[in-house]
């Protein structure tokens, strides 16, 4: 049991470490928000997300092949390293795809891969990023429109937008609790430590794994937040509003749907969105390109990491 | 205090300096205007040295205000774009009551004697320059109440007030070189003439940045 808590408290920190920079990013590296009272509300929020939502997921990771507690262990310390590394080089990318990736080592060792649940999580992964962008393109000009219309002049305008990054980034923290929660929660349940059969084994094990995704938001997710904040796009408040919210809508559609997805992925849809409209010279390309090399090298990494891992933990000594 | 004074504490005090800040440039380019008048009509003396010392009190009241507000954007009072716009507006404004600063204390200093025919048209340029920094300091008032609607009108008021201050410059300026006056007289006078006509400038150019903030704030 002690390896699966460990990976997945490992996982789950590190997931929180990368991820929250997808809510409070902007926020932060402009100084909009101070990063104690971001922090906090972010773990607040994730948290909620988490035990109010969070368990959807984790019938879908759980579909993709058989895990013992040695394979669950495996699974979430191949996905943590995975993302640490990722974390240390400032790419903000996909917990998901670096659980997946793990899951799917682990199960070709074994020789016991469903690929009919694969399906769905890579098509969810897909639209991702599209359905981001696509509602990015609908929310920038009725957002713009309502702010026009109103006319708030300069202070009461700065005051509103920033009420609304409070609000859509906690709902933000809270969609990425929702729905990346499985990611860790199922670790948790694999391992028998919490009872998946029961409503407060998932409440727990979902509870657990949103305290070591906070944990993870208040100890290291400084570094990503600034590369999210400042590197990929140049956002102005409203934008960046538009961004996160776009982020939050989709990633807890899926959230709903029980497909674990990559906030990040959702950020770039939403950003590529509001750069359509702003025109793309507002859209930087090579952080971009940077992180579109992490979407990819993500779940290979994480995949070679599992099976390495379960090759390691077969070896047998003979005499 | 209520959650929202808690929330927006730091903005509430760059709100409040800033009328401050209007209240203390439109003082001042009142004391310019009354110690101009008295020197049209009187030429140098007590009554222009004493609007001097309030213009100058004014001013330095009005650049402490605006290295206060400063300091608060900085440390992140508003959001960036909000404390950009801020900033550019204030430094537009300043610009304005540092050169009526300058030329009522030029006038102090080289206690200048205008030439009788010059009075008119000076009383004219005068009123322009006036007009001008009126209308700038509405449409100031208006970006910063949260009401864009006047400010292209108001901008229109500025850009009309300066032309006409250019014209009158430049009517000066001819009459003063094809006078028999001589030539280091000429250029005093001249150096008079241009300092009051660049008020309307900076007037000017304060007042378009005015109007690009409230164009550009619109998503």
């Amino acid at each position: 049991m002690f390896l699966p808590v460990l990976g997945g408290a490992y996982l789950g920190w590190s997931l929180g470490a990368n991820d929250a920079s997808n809510v409070f990013g902007t926020a932060v590296t402009s100084r909009m928000l101070k990063f104690g009272t971001a922090t906090a509300l972010c773990c607040v929020f994730v948290i909620l997300g988490a035990v109010l939502q969070g368990h959807a997921g984790t019938h879908t990771l759980g579909g993709l092949t058989v895990q013992t507690p040695l394979t669950i262990g495996l699974t979430a310390i191949a996905a943590a390293i995975t993302v640490t590394v990722m974390t240390l080089v400032k790419l903000p990318i996909s917990t998901s795809q670096a659980v997946v990736g793990s899951i799917l080592g682990i199960g070709l060792m074994q020789g016991q891969l469903n690929l009919h649940g694969l399906e769905k999580v890579v098509l969810c992964w897909i639209g991702t990023p599209i359905g981001a962008m696509l509602l990015a393109l609908v929310l920038y000009p009725s957002a713009a429109w309502l702010l026009n219309r109103l006319s708030l002049g300069i202070w009461r305008q700065d005051k509103v937008l920033r009420i609304a990054l409070v609000i859509v980034g906690s709902y933000g923290a809270y969609a990425l609790g929702a729905n990346n929660v499985p990611n860790v929660s199922s670790m948790f349940l694999g391992s028998g430590m919490f009872d998946g059969e029961t409503r407060w084994g998932q409440l727990g094990a979902a509870g657990l794994g949103g305290l070591c995704i906070s944990l993870g938001v208040i100890t290291f997710s400084r570094r990503v937040m600034d590369t999210v904040g400042k590197g990929i796009v140049k956002l102005d408040a409203f934008s960046a509003l538009i961004v996160v919210a776009a982020e939050a809508i989709t990633v807890h559609l899926y959230a709903m749907v029980g497909v674990p997805v990559s906030t990040s992925q959702a950020v770039i849809g939403a950003v590529l969105g509001v750069g359509i409209i702003r025109g793309a010279r507002a859209v930087r390309l090579g952080p971009l390109r940077n992180v579109a090399v992490g979407w990819v090298a993500t779940p290979g990494l994480a995949c070679v990491l599992s099976a390495g891992l379960y090759f390691v933990a077969h070896l047998r000594y003979v005499g | 205090m209520g959650l929202g004074d808690l929330l927006f504490r730091k903005q509430a005090a760059v709100e409040e300096r800033m009328s401050d800040y209007l209240k203390h440039w439109l003082e001042c380019i009142e004391c310019f205007r009354l110690g101009m008048e008295s020197y049209l009509e009187r030429g140098p003396g007590e009554k222009l040295d004493y609007f001097y010392a309030r213009v100058d009190r004014e001013e330095s009241t009005g650049d402490e205000l605006r290295r206060a507000i400063e300091r608060e954007l900085y440390e992140k009072a508003l959001l960036p774009e909000a404390r950009g716009d801020i900033l550019r507006t204030l430094e537009g404004l300043d610009l304005v009551i540092n050169r009526c600063e300058s030329t009522i204390r030029q006038l102090v200093i080289e206690r200048l004697l205008l030439e009788p025919w010059m009075n008119e048209e000076m009383h004219s340029l005068l009123r322009s320059t006036l007009e001008a920094c009126t209308a700038l300091h509405e449409a100031a008032t208006f970006l910063l109440g949260g009401k864009d609607e006047p400010i292209p009108e108001l901008v229109g008021r500025v850009d009309m007030f300066e032309s006409r201050c250019d014209h009158l410059e430049q009517d000066l300026l001819g009459r003063i070189f094809s006078s028999d006056l001589e030539l280091a007289r000429k250029i005093q006078l001249k150096d008079f003439v241009r300092r009051i006509g660049t008020i309307a400038d900076f007037a000017e150019s304060s007042a378009d940045i005015i109007h690009i903030v409230s164009i550009k704030r619109k998503v």
